[in-house]
């Protein structure tokens, strides 16, 4: 066997098991968002649909899951360093505990300073479920970071295995 | 995860249904800068041109945007541009919705390993 065809079947053993590692999150992804779905679902039970709808959107939103291209041409998740992240959460619970700690008091949330996290734009107490429900959704968005680079590797894969193979054929 | 850096920070970009929507947005995924924003619902009622408009403007005219998440049952109304779509950033991925499940046959990822290894999953 020549070393371009062996590279070739490793081409495809390699593109075989990042499709087993792609299947494998893909399916941790399905499994967190089921939950998310059903935790979304009981929130919306004590909610009310017309609570827990796009309406409620706040359309001044920014994103808090990003990400980069690193120097080894992959993606990685992004923390912006800023005030916010430092700040302490806006919950009545922790204002308090701010208060003790000698903190500064969180600014309560009014109408001109409405709450950055989207826990807070379906009320001010948000339950349990939709806290659980937020939890399952940011795990699956950490992990489209990993499943989009697995993607990205499989098509690195295809392109070289598409290059060799045509200079097999023009050989 | 790494802090402030010079490379510009990418978004994830969100082509959904109502619940889809509301727990990706739910996790920190929504942005809204003026009148743009990196998010699509999709009703019952939206027109397929439109859905395929949004799917350009995520994939050609923005440069923000890193990944491009789309309900599966969505993707399949659009299955020609997806299989027409070679680029690495933004890199297109297919999730489950909550009334429909996810079919690894259908999954575009799957032309990836099927050209390769020349068998058809359908």
């Amino acid at each position: 066997m020549t070393s371009v065809e062996q590279q070739l079947d490793d081409l495809l053993l390699k593109q075989l098991e990042l499709y087993d590692e792609y299947r494998v999150l893909h399916e941790k992804v399905c499994a967190s968002m089921k939950r998310g779905f059903l935790n979304m679902s009981k929130a919306r039970y004590s909610l009310g649909s017309t609570v827990m709808s796009p309406t409620s959107f706040d359309m001044r939103m920014k994103a808090t899951k990003k990400f980069i291209l690193n120097d080894q041409n992959e993606l990685e998740p992004f923390v912006e360093e800023n005030k916010a992240n430092n700040s302490p959460q806006q919950t009545l619970r922790n204002r308090k505990r701010s208060e003790n700690s000698g903190a500064e008091e969180p600014a309560p949330i009014t109408k001109e300073n409405p709450p950055v996290d989207p826990l807070y734009w379906f009320g001010g107490l948000p339950s349990m479920s939709l806290r659980n429900s937020q939890k399952e959704f940011q795990s699956v968005l950490d992990a489209l970071t990993d499943l989009a680079n697995i993607s990205r590797r499989m098509t690195e894969t295809e392109q070289l295995y598409n290059s060799l193979q045509n200079k097999v054929s023009t050989a | 995860a790494r802090a402030l850096k010079a490379k510009p920070a990418l978004l994830t970009a969100i082509i959904g249904d109502e619940d889809t929507i509301t727990g990706l947005l739910l996790g920190g995924a929504g942005n809204v800068d003026g009148k743009h924003s990196n998010f699509l619902l999709v009703r019952n009622e939206t027109p397929v041109p439109e859905i395929r408009e949004r799917f350009e403007e995520f994939t050609s005219k923005r440069t923000d945007i890193g990944i491009l998440v789309i309900n599966q049952h969505i993707a399949n109304m659009i299955r020609g541009d997806l299989d027409d779509y070679n680029k690495m950033i933004p890199t297109i991925l297919e999730i489950p919705s909550k009334d429909h499940p996810y079919n690894p046959a259908k999954d575009f990822i799957m032309n990836k390993v099927a050209k390769i290894t020349g068998q058809s999953f359908d």
